[in-house]
């Protein structure tokens, strides 16, 4: 009985949480500023970036989903590379490692179970060609950003409940000038059932800092938070949806996603998601458009998985390509 | 008589008497031989005689209607925004020395790249003369954060390579430091021409 009071207050916990988080995720931003480091907000995870990146389906790790750290099965190493549609690249490396259980829970219940990740993220611009006030050629300049760091998740709390939270420092460079900062991620996860069907659900909060500043203008990072679900409908077959609002400038993005396993190898994906953007006329105007699509694909030969996810884009279409070995 | 009145006047002594037409004719009929300062010319038309003086005017004169007929009967370069009644010259037909309205795709920038402090990035975008001209700029992620249009004719830019028309839009208002991606598009008669780059903005 006691065991069951405390499964169902956490679970009004959590969904008090949700829908705290979900307010403040609607609410309207202060005000509309664009973000810079917006590097942050893109997934490394080739699985999620096809589901729409649903933070419900991201993988555990540093700049996936910390919250998942503590679930891991063994240590996991994640290489990935990705070709951004709007020009250069993004290439990430990360190493998780489960550290163990901290004993039975009360009354029986499971045993917390904690995981650590660290990994490392670089976003490579590319070489832009210098043009001086007069427009003339000057000497080509580069850009690029970097974030490191480390994060801590738990899984096994009462009622199945999985959290997480990750710090980063992150270093941006244009050309000779160049800013530094930190920000903070964190996750809540658990189980559910929708329809008698293995659900899950999962918030977010992502890239939470003082932002970069590089000269006098410090720019807000792109602050998101997000709530997904994913559930099996059928055998093979798992359905997602989640929204995310992007705080500095009150953006929303709305994503629906299916993935097909019809072995246990092969996987097959699809998304597709509406931007709710902010605006001078209506405050919100629904942007469909081909630039929300996005599909990939998954194999699995025993302890490896390869992922890739592709997105077309107005400025190009993106690619994305993970390689994951658990050990 | 004649060079008597032209010889005092020319030294500052009392009122000329050169013709009324000979004196308009002067202003833009240099004599044979004048230097850019003019003295020369002065010097052989106080020494040379009234009748010599008036068949180099004469001369002078016709040469003027000639190369004037020859000016006027040339095809013009069309004036910025009037490329739609004007007849579109191409390659060696274009008057020499003018830019060229023919709607091609030419050079496409952003000045100054960076833009550091509180340069405003300017897209430079060269297609002759175009119906509309229009810039959509893209962050990192891929969304599109801006999206300028050119409200009027080109300039004409002159650079070192000959004059070209060009739009150049500028970005203005708060921009986040980054590296963007702009896609220039210019439309002419339902025919679009696309160029890309990149640029960079520090604040």
């Amino acid at each position: 009985m006691d065991r069951r009071l405390e499964r169902t207050a956490w679970v009004r916990t959590s969904l008090a949480l949700g829908l705290a988080l979900s307010a403040f995720a609607a609410a309207p931003p202060a005000s509309a500023t664009e973000p810079g480091a917006v590097f942050l907000a893109l997934p490394v995870d080739a699985r999620a970036a096809a589901l729409g990146s649903n933070p419900a389906l991201a993988s555990p790790g540093l700049f996936g989903d910390p919250a998942g750290l503590g679930a891991l099965p063994g240590r996991r190493a994640m290489l990935s590379h990705g070709a951004l549609g709007a020009g250069g690249t993004l290439d990430a490396v990360e190493l998780s490692v489960p550290l163990g259980g901290s004993g039975p829970g009360r009354g029986g219940a499971a045993a917390a179970r904690w995981g650590l990740g660290a990994g490392l993220l670089r976003h490579g611009a590319g070489t832009l060609g210098g043009r001086g006030a007069d427009r003339s050629h000057t000497a080509a300049a580069s850009a690029s950003d970097f974030a490191a760091g480390a994060g801590l998740g738990v899984a096994g709390l009462p009622g199945g409940l999985a959290a997480g939270v990750a710090l980063k420092g992150i270093r941006g460079s244009i050309a000779a000038f160049g800013a530094a900062t930190w920000a903070v991620d964190a996750g809540l996860s658990g189980p559910w059932t929708i329809a008698g069907c293995p659900a899950g659900w999962s918030l977010a909060l992502r890239n939470a800092g003082p932002g970069l500043k590089f000269l006098a203008q410090r720019d807000p990072l792109p602050t998101s938070a997000a709530a997904g679900v994913s559930f099996v409908a059928a055998r093979g077959v798992m359905l997602s949806g989640a929204f995310e609002r992007r705080l500095p400038d009150g953006r929303g993005r709305l994503n629906a996603g299916i993935e097909l396993a019809p072995g246990a190898f092969l996987a097959l994906r699809g998304s597709y998601a509406g931007t709710v953007a902010p605006g001078a006329d209506a405050r919100r105007a629904f942007e469909p458009g081909v630039s929300g699509v996005a599909g990939g694909a998954g194999v699995r030969c025993g302890r490896l998985a390869l992922n890739y996810a592709f997105a077309p884009g107005a400025a190009g279409n993106s690619h994305l390509v993970n390689l994951a070995a658990q050990f | 008589m004649a060079a008597k009145s032209a010889r005092r006047w020319f030294a500052g002594g009392g009122t000329p008497a050169v013709p009324a037409a000979l004196s308009a004719a002067l202003a833009f009929a240099p004599l044979p031989g004048a230097r850019a300062d003019g003295l020369a010319g002065d010097s052989a038309l106080v020494a040379a005689p009234a009748a010599a003086r008036a068949r180099q005017y004469l001369d002078v004169e016709r040469r003027r209607l000639e190369l004037r007929e020859r000016v006027l009967s040339a095809p013009a370069a069309p004036a910025p925004g009037e490329a739609e009644a004007a007849p579109q010259p191409t390659g060696s037909a274009r008057p020499s020395g003018g830019p060229d309205p023919a709607f091609k795709l030419g050079e496409a920038y952003c000045f100054p790249n960076p833009a550091a402090s509180g340069a405003v990035p300017t897209f430079h975008v060269e297609a002759g003369l175009a119906d509309s001209v229009r810039v959509e700029l893209y962050d990192a992620a891929g969304e599109r954060v801006a999206e300028l249009s050119a409200s009027g004719p080109p300039g004409v830019v002159e650079d070192g390579q000959g004059p070209r028309y060009a739009y150049e839009l500028r970005w203005e208002g708060p921009i986040a430091s980054g590296v963007y991606a702009f896609v220039a598009r210019a439309e002419k008669d339902g025919v679009t021409l696309t160029a890309s780059g990149r640029c960079a903005v520090v604040r």
